[in-house]
């Protein structure tokens, strides 16, 4: 029998509708708020109404009032003024955490896309092995030898960032210089360095970026969690994470204030991170982050 | 036996994983500037006899792969070293935590596991209104570390509603339960939203297979077909992820255990880094790495249990 | 005649998001018990949809109206567990790519007795039973097969998917292009075997194809469909022959020059003969 057939053709897939664009109005919001974070880090110098190292023993732990916007802790100092300059050190440290592993990670990445052998094995078995340290048991570590403080959590931690950025970048690399435009290029006698710095990079650095946003988030909640246990920013500078410490003596005895906000706005700047993060990575093409 | 084709290998690999990170962890001791005595005694101004006798102990005069292997072949035979701060061995400190820490993380790994796959399969199954309402949630819990996590769970249980204790270890069952259940839903709130939001899309990546259709076209019972064809084709990557999960459970003791007052290994980490007990920061690291990278493994091989083809391919 | 087999009355779907496509339109389609249907068209005809239908399978995001009675059942208006119930007891479905119909992650034994052991309750034993002889019906070697998983059975994987449609013993088979995503030589043997499986059992067919000669040499009665429309219908040998439409006309002629064979006597076609509704 003849059951010669036409050109093999597939029904459409009836599934999906076209997703919408990722853009909603959750990642204005989101963005709104970072922006209103960096606003209160950049003019904290300005725009907090209180000095805040002042102590006053004779208003502690007070309740948010029109003296006090949100309060006072236990040694008097003003809740909202150490907010505001918490927010730099908020800011900055995982600004500085996102930088160290980008800078360290995406060479080391290209690299070992670009090279394979010998160099791309030795850089996967670094990368396994650090990744078998948890980040927050890495950067205890790093404290335990080199003391508590700012400097070593935000350094222990853009090292403890690096082997997820070196694997993402090389498999973007990995896949992009396989493409027909590289091998174009590398026909026509194009460097390696010339190829890797001006055409796989620049193609991938979208997604790379989405994930620093990502990665941002982590290194907040972090170096927030740090400062909690006593490793990070130490008293009496402000900072969120040293700020749900303090008021954690406060809240057992019935007042919440200083530890509950503090910790809303950790919360709140992390949200906003994911979530700008996430839509962004979306947007790339990058669905499924961890 | 085709099994150890596979396993042997594997179990290779981890102890060599395991061999290495011994070695970072022992001698990080080493890249710090200064006498590793110092370290060693606690980092405080100790008189020459003194130092001499931590010398002597730990043979800091040897040659470091002596010293090494002194460590570890010490690390078999339980002798971890003793302890500055509490003069004591740090095995016999290590053995009255342990079982704290353990039973936190088992607790918290539950949650994670029942309510983040339950969660993500809800959201996945039951129609659009649901499916939002739970990734609004979980997009925000994900953003809870577990720090504060904790200070609202203590004022809301323990302050204001005076329903479990706010710290401490607890006597017997239900004792030991109530004082952990504050502290493991602390450590897993966060974690719990990654496992949804994976269950999530990978249960809706299988859900919509053409053989999820021909099941249901065969008119099989709607929960057959969601654990058999869509649940369990999801697995992998929901163990791949919650093998990950367990580094951050692990780390997080550390945290909860410090914020509840537990006497687990992880508060026991944070005081002796504070106190720069360095013998026993060496062990705890080492013993919570060593958690992690078993873990790893036995997620590889749930997923290689799971797919047959994967199995075949494995020579299992 | 004897009980219908379906009718399909004025069925249309329409696409809720978007601009409202239409994807059926007023669609009305009948078969006798134990009579072959093929349902042909382009894709994007809306055969499978029409197919579908029938199972009481819609497009989630789609608006539908119209009936469609299967056995004297109106299937769109089933609730979930009588739904259920009405497809373990009375249909089976062979879709177009049997590796990704049979589930990859568990054994053949379990594709072919879980709608056994499910929805009739009978023991492992006895599921177990009925499969291998399902399977040699199909011609497969029941003991190799059994033990055997999706990724290895490449070759026989869409005649274990007939196994086990004919396993349950259905009064009505949907075949949606069973034989477009195999090679030539397998698409022969799944069309012969597609065939004799429904006869022998006397169980009612409907085969989607675009393709006309697969669609002839099965069915006794075809249905023409073309964007969401039924363009013609009539007994194989009418449509063959003396096609109404323009583009069934044309369908014919598209498929006569792709495959080369122009021979009359030669197309399957002429074999049927019987069952004029």
């Amino acid at each position: 029998m003849n059951t010669a057939i036409l050109p093999g053709k597939k029904d459409p897939p009836r599934r999906r509708r076209p997703s919408d664009s990722p853009f909603t109005w959750g990642f204005w919001v989101a963005l709104g708020f970072i922006v209103l974070v960096v606003l209160a880090a950049a003019t904290a110098r300005w725009s907090a109404p209180h000095d805040p190292l002042q102590l006053d023993l004779l208003d502690t732990l007070a309740p948010p009032s029109g003296a006090h916007l949100l309060g006072t802790d236990e040694g008097g100092r003003d809740t909202l003024s150490r907010l505001l300059w918490g927010a730099q050190t908020g800011l900055f440290g995982p600004l500085a955490v996102v930088a160290i592993s980008l800078v360290a990670g995406v060479p080391l990445g290209l690299l070992a896309a670009g090279r394979g052998g010998i160099v791309d094995l030795a850089v996967s078995r670094m990368t396994d092995l650090v990744l078998a340290f948890p980040v927050l048991l890495l950067s205890i570590l790093a404290v335990a030898l080199y003391g508590a403080g700012f400097l070593t959590t935000v350094v222990a931690l853009g090292v403890a960032f690096v082997p997820s950025v070196i694997r993402l970048t090389r498999s973007l690399a990995s896949t992009e210089k396989n493409r027909e435009y590289i091998n174009a290029y590398r026909s026509l006698g194009f460097g390696p360095l010339r190829i890797y710095g001006l055409h796989i990079l620049p193609n991938i650095l979208g997604v790379i970026l989405a994930h620093a946003v990502v990665h941002f988030g982590y290194a907040l909640t972090d170096l927030a969690v740090l400062s909690f246990l006593g490793f990070g920013v130490q008293a009496p500078d402000s900072d969120w994470g040293l700020m749900v410490h303090e008021g954690q003596q406060a809240l057992l005895q019935g007042s919440p204030w200083q530890s509950m906000i503090s910790g809303g706005v950790i919360v709140a700047t992390v949200l906003a991170f994911n979530v700008v993060g996430l839509r962004l990575a979306d947007a790339v093409g990058k669905e499924d982050l961890v | 036996m085709p099994v150890l084709r596979w396993t042997i290998p594997r179990i290779i690999q981890l102890v060599l994983t395991l061999l290495v990170a011994s070695l970072v962890v022992y001698g990080s001791v080493f890249l710090v500037p200064g006498d590793p005595a110092t370290l060693l005694g606690g980092g405080k101004a100790l008189s020459p006899e003194a130092l001499a006798v931590i010398r002597e102990r730990y043979g800091l005069d040897d040659g470091f792969l002596t010293q090494y292997w002194h460590w570890l072949t010490g690390l078999f035979s339980g002798d971890l070293g003793q302890s500055a701060q509490y003069r004591q061995p740090v095995s016999a400190i290590i053995e009255s935590r342990v079982a704290t820490t353990v039973e936190l993380v088992l607790l918290a790994g539950l949650l994670v596991v029942v309510l983040g796959i339950g969660a993500g399969a809800i959201a996945a199954l039951r129609g659009k209104r649901v499916d939002d309402a739970i990734t609004f949630g979980v997009t925000i819990l994900a953003a809870v570390p577990s720090f504060v996590a904790a200070i609202v769970l203590i004022f809301l249980f323990s302050v204001q509603l005076e329903w479990l204790p706010s710290g401490g270890d607890g006597e017997g069952f239900v004792g030991t339960l109530s004082h952990l259940l504050l502290p493991a839903i602390a450590l897993a709130v966060s974690f719990m939203a990654v496992v949804a939001r994976i269950s999530r899309s990978a249960m809706r990546r299988e859900m919509v297979r053409e053989h999820v259709e021909l099941a249901r076209s065969r008119g099989l019972p709607n929960g057959l077909v969601v654990r058999r064809h869509i649940l369990w084709n999801a697995l992998p990557p929901i163990s791949t992820v919650v093998a990950m999960v367990l580094a951050g459970l692990i780390g997080g003791t550390t945290i909860v255990e410090s914020a509840f007052g537990l006497h687990g290994l992880g508060s026991l980490l944070v005081n002796s880094v504070q106190s720069k007990d360095f013998p026993i920061v060496q062990a705890v690291v080492l013993m919570m790495v060593a958690a992690f990278v078993v873990a790893n493994t036995l997620a590889d091989l749930l997923a290689l249990i799971i797919n047959p083809k994967a199995r075949k391919g494995a020579g299992l | 005649m004897t009980e219908p087999l379906f009718e399909v009355e004025d069925l249309t779907m329409t696409l809720r998001a978007g601009h409202g496509k239409t994807i059926l339109r007023s669609v009305s389609v009948g078969a006798s018990a134990g009579e072959a249907i093929g349902l042909i068209g382009e894709s994007g005809a809306g055969k499978s949809t029409t197919a579908r239908a029938l199972l009481g399978m819609t497009p989630p995001e789609a608006a539908v109206h119209g009936t469609v009675r299967v056995l004297g059942t109106d299937v769109l208006s089933l609730r979930r567990s009588r739904l259920q119930r009405f497809r373990a007891e009375n249909v089976a479905l062979i879709a177009q790519d049997p590796r990704a119909s049979v589930n990859p992650m568990h054994g053949i034994e379990v594709f072919l007795t879980e709608a056994m052991r499910a929805n009739r309750n009978l023991s492992k034993a006895e599921a177990r039973r009925r499969a291998a002889a399902a399977l040699e019906q199909v011609g497969l070697d029941p003991e190799k097969v059994l033990r055997s998983y999706p990724h290895e059975v490449s070759g026989g994987l869409q005649r274990v998917v007939i196994a086990a449609a004919v396993a349950v013993e259905p009064r009505l088979l949907i075949a949606d292009e069973p034989s477009t995503a195999l090679d030539v030589a397998s698409q022969a043997t799944v069309i012969s075997l597609l065939r004799r499986v429904a006869r022998r059992s006397g169980a009612g067919l409907v085969l989607v194809t675009h393709n006309i000669e697969v669609a002839a040499s099965v069915c006794d009665r075809l249905v023409v469909m073309r964007a969401g429309s039924v363009v013609e219908t009539g007994t194989t040998d009418q449509v063959l022959r003396r096609p109404l439409a323009e583009y069934t006309r044309a369908l014919i002629e598209a498929t006569r020059a792709v495959s080369g064979a122009t021979d009359r006597d030669d197309f399957p076609g002429n074999a049927t003969e019987s069952a004029h509704a």
